[in-house]
């Protein structure tokens, strides 16, 4: 019999603490110009399967070292041209290594992915794995602590669905559109895709992090919206908790999406996107996930890890002997089922 | 169901999905609301917030039927058409953009208009249900009586020629499995997208076959014929149409080409979509087929009476008991034009008084007008005394921002004066576009109910949605294209800065440029085409001719500005070939900036 994907709780760990190669078959990785986007790559050590998929732009930052790491340690760099060949070939990838190739135990590092990346991996695990006996971790590690710069968001070029699978398809345009919008610093693509969808019900979800000094800057950034916007409903996740999150937020979805039309816009931390994109994807048709954008324009912004790592499991195919409720460590067996939590 | 849609924030409020009966509840009837009523094809034009929604869904029977007022009875009577509201937006085009964008061209303007016909249907089946129920309000309208059996057979002869696989047997039904057929063609294209060997199969989809007006007729046709309307007309209410794919558009549009009488349509559309001289699809059929409605008020006086309706009935939702001007701060001098406005004593006797002292130009320009600046009321020739009023926000301005330091007028920094505190610098500020105006209202009616209700607060108000609107430029997504001088909210700073030294310059100029003149040319070659339907869609730019624009009213209180359009000056001048203009490439201009 094939279940349907199960969602599990990943104990917090320290990059330190991470298993390595002994735990994951096979790893997937960004590189791009963040130091972070090496930290937990370095962290699992000698993975036999392991890819990153360069950044088309902004090679700047930390890029050139970030390479000179993959490539010195041994991982497949996705030899590919732009961006738009990016989710055919994550879901190649993923395919191609699924458990007839012996993988079992995938690691996704979605620190320093883009969002699009993050859901051609969920759509692909989603819609080519299902019935694989397969456990894929996507794992995130904050930055440290940085304040937003003062006006200094890029315009916004794009506010769209983050792609076609993730668009949803709506047959009542009548209903009203219910937004769900994950804040982080950057109000005006908050804004940005409040202005496009003109929802008729809007709710956030404001991430708190460890340092008690993020949320205060996160607040002060977006006091504007929080002035001038009727927020149904405010919840606040703890980004070290990804798990119940995404509980939080699946079952927000669950109760609202039979009589509206769904839109979540994953801002803020990678984290929160990744809890997005598996609830829309446990929602096919229901949710539309909009990525809010300034492309090329977008600025670098060198971030390193601040040393903890935090995941959630994603578990498809029959479950297996042993498995149990309750969080565990990165790698480690785990299992909660979705329906029995909501 | 939104249960009180005019409770809303700033900047947001769209009756898509808000009941009809609702709508009616709160509704005020702009003049242009008459020329919409009429059976015929008509394209509403207006920016965000101009009312275009609200005005398509009080064309639908239920919300007739709900619609309280002593103008109800003309409309009802002038709606001889069924109403059939069909929304799209920005959300849903985009879905079906994204979950197309894999396939060839020619599938996905296929699937595209497929979708389309599909809620089109829908909706058509939703207002033939609807018409069939007995209403229980005191004025129904657009109800008939059908028997069940006639029901049934209508949709048996239906469902098979519009593409679904089983026998329904109500209206209802129909509407139901046109649902049903819609979500098929989702998962089959999701399918296909994933699946190649899928495409084939999507492309004998069923809804592929169906042309909207193609399949309407048999339908409308006989259900006419079942309540004795013959030549009864179902006129279709579409809403944005423009974030409908170009090609999807121009198909919808096409039906207005008289495919048959029976089906009309009524559109709305942002107003940028007219600008365009690529986008033709309408501009040959302007008074031929279609009659277009602009919910703009290029005069803004013509809006006062619509504006004071509207927040009259704010006050009376709330049950608060003002009148608007009480609410609004009186009547306000800036925009009067009423003689007594200039009597000794009054705050624009003070002001001309008060400019004539510190102002060498100023004071040549009343001499030279024969206007004595100690009793400017007495001025009894009427010529004299219409050249003073014209100049008087100028007047105002100019002496409350300009101060005289060492005998050289310099500009003066102050926290905003009372300037625009009144019910007419209100309505005009607002544009009469309602979400605007509600939500000043509101913002008011918070500090009554404090009893923080002063000048002072009013002053503030205002100054506070001033400036949100004004930073809300920052969140309109642009096209990639466009250069960093060009972004929205460098463009408005740009231009409101240059009317503001107009405004404010050495030389007193009582009728200062307060618009500006764009040509074909720049248009294309700055790339400035985009962010310009951009910018008149969000109501920043308001156009006041084919080429020529002014900056909304609301940006006044932020640059000083008059509450006029003023004289033109050419975009291009005002650009300039200075600062970081140099990025776009303009040259230096034959006109100078005054």
């Amino acid at each position: 019999m094939i279940l349907p994907p199960r969602v599990a709780p990943l104990a917090a760990s320290k990059l330190e603490e991470l298993p390595g190669d002994e735990t994951y078959d096979a790893v997937l990785a960004s590189l791009g110009f963040e130091r972070r986007c090496t930290e937990i790559p370095a962290a699992l050590g000698e993975v036999v399967k392991r890819a990153a998929v360069p950044f088309f732009d902004r090679r700047e930052g930390s890029y050139r070292e970030n390479e000179r790491f993959f490539r010195k340690s041994g991982w497949e760099l996705a030899a590919i041209e732009n961006e738009s060949q990016v989710p055919a070939w994550i879901s190649q990838w993923l395919r191609e290594r699924g458990p007839e190739e012996g993988v079992r135990r995938l690691a996704v590092d979605v620190s320093s992915m883009k969002r699009t990346r993050i859901a051609a991996v969920v759509e692909a695990v989603i819609e080519h794995l299902t019935a694989c006996e397969l456990e894929i971790d996507f794992l995130y590690t904050p930055s440290s602590f940085r304040a937003p710069a003062e006006n200094n968001d890029p315009p916004v070029l794009s506010v769209r669905p983050v792609s076609g699978y993730f668009a949803g398809w709506w047959h009542d345009l009548d209903a009203p559109l219910h937004a769900i919008i994950g804040l982080g610093y950057e109000l005006e693509r908050a804004s940005s895709a409040i202005d496009q969808l003109e929802p008729e019900i809007l709710e956030a979800f404001i991430p708190v992090g460890t340092d008690g000094a993020y949320l205060t800057a996160l607040e002060r950034a977006n006091q504007e919206l929080f002035d001038t916007q009727d927020l149904k409903h405010v919840t606040h996740y703890e980004v070290a908790d990804p798990f119940t999150c995404f509980r939080t937020l699946e079952s927000r979805v669950h109760g609202i999406a039979e009589r509206h039309r769904v839109a979540l816009v994953p801002l803020g931390p990678k984290i929160f996107a990744t809890c997005v994109l598996i609830v829309a994807a446990l929602h096919p048709g229901a949710v539309q996930v909009i990525r809010v954008s300034a492309e090329e324009r977008e600025h670098a912004v060198d971030y390193r890890s601040d040393g903890s790592v935090y995941g959630l499991r994603l578990v498809l195919g029959p479950p297996r002997a042993g498995s149990e409720m309750g969080p565990a460590n990165p790698g480690s067996m785990a299992v909660a089922d979705v329906e029995d939590d909501r | 169901m939104t249960s009180d849609p005019i409770t809303t924030t700033y900047g947001h409020y769209n009756a898509r999905s808000v009941d009809p009966r609702v709508v009616a509840e709160h509704f005020v009837a702009p003049p242009q609301f008459w020329e919409i009523v009429p059976e015929s094809n008509t394209v509403l034009s207006g920016p965000r917030g101009s009312g275009k929604t609200t005005l398509l869904k009080m064309l639908e029977a239920t919300a007739l039927e709900r619609w309280e007022n002593l103008q109800a009875p003309r409309a009802r009577e002038a709606v001889t058409y069924s109403g059939v509201f069909v929304p799209a937006d920005r959300s849903w085009a985009g879905q079906v953009d994204s979950v197309y964008e894999r396939f060839d061209p020619e599938l996905r303007t296929a699937l595209g208009l497929a979708c389309f016909s599909l809620h089109m249907l829908r909706g058509l089946t939703a207002c033939a249900a609807m018409r069939i129920v007995p209403s229980k309000a005191e004025h129904p309208h657009d109800r008939v009586s059908m028997e069940r059996d006639l029901e049934e057979r209508i949709v048996r002869e239906t469902w098979e020629n519009w593409g679904l696989n089983e026998p329904v047997g109500t209206f209802t039904g129909l509407r139901f499995a046109l649902s049903d057929l819609l979500l098929d063609l989702g998962k089959c294209s999701l399918r296909a997208r994933r699946e190649p060997e899928a495409v084939a199969q999507l492309k004998c989809h069923a809804a592929l076959d169906l042309k909207p007006v193609e399949a309407m007729i048999p339908f409308i046709e006989r259900f006419n014929h079942a309540v004795g309307q013959e030549a009864h007309v179902w006129m279709f209410l579409v809403d944005e149409i423009e974030f409908l794919p170009p090609v999807i558009r121009s198909d919808i549009l096409g039906l207005m080409r008289a495919h048959d009488p029976r089906i009309m349509q009524k559109c709305s559309l942002a107003p940028y979509t007219s600008i365009s001289s690529e986008d033709e699809s309408l501009g040959a059929w302007v008074g031929h087929d279609y009659q277009p409605v602009d919910l703009t008020f290029p005069d803004k006086e013509k809006g006062y009476d619509f504006n004071e309706e509207l927040v009259r009935g704010v006050l009376a939702r709330k049950c608060i008991d003002l009148t608007p001007e009480d609410l609004l701060g009186g009547r306000g001098e800036f925009e009067s034009d009423r003689t007594e406005a200039y009597a000794p004593g009054t705050t624009n006797a003070a002001h001309i008084q008060s400019l004539a002292e510190k102002d060498r130009s100023f004071r040549e320009w009343l001499c030279e007008h024969g206007l004595d600046a100690g009793a400017p009321g007495v001025s009894s020739e009427t010529e004299r005394a219409a050249t003073l009023r014209k100049a008087m926000p100028i007047i105002r301005l100019r002496d409350e921002f300009l101060r005289v330091e060492d005998g050289v007028l310099r500009r003066r920094s102050r926290k905003q004066p009372r300037t625009y505190v009144g019910a007419l610098s209100a309505y005009a500020i607002c544009e009469g576009n309602p979400r605007l105006l509600i939500a000043l209202v509101e913002r008011l009616v918070r500090l009554h109910l404090s009893k923080e209700l002063d000048d002072a607060h009013r002053a503030d108000s205002i100054d506070s949605a001033a400036r949100e609107y004004e930073r809300h430029l920052r969140a309109l997504a642009i096209p990639a294209s466009l250069p960093l001088g060009l972004l929205p909210r460098n463009l408005v700073d740009r231009i409101g800065k240059h009317f503001e030294e107009q405004v404010l310059a050495a030389e007193f100029d009582p009728e200062p440029a307060l618009s500006f003149e764009v040509d074909r040319e720049d248009l294309t070659r700055l790339g400035l085409k985009d962010v310009l339907m951009q910018l008149v869609h969000y109501g920043a730019f308001v156009p006041i001719s084919d080429q020529r624009f002014r900056l909304a009213h609301m940006f006044a209180p932020n640059f000083h500005l008059p509450l006029r359009r003023g004289r033109p000056h050419a975009l291009r001048s005002i650009l300039g070939p200075s600062g970081d203009s140099r990025q776009l490439s303009i040259d230096a201009t034959e006109e100078e900036s005054a």
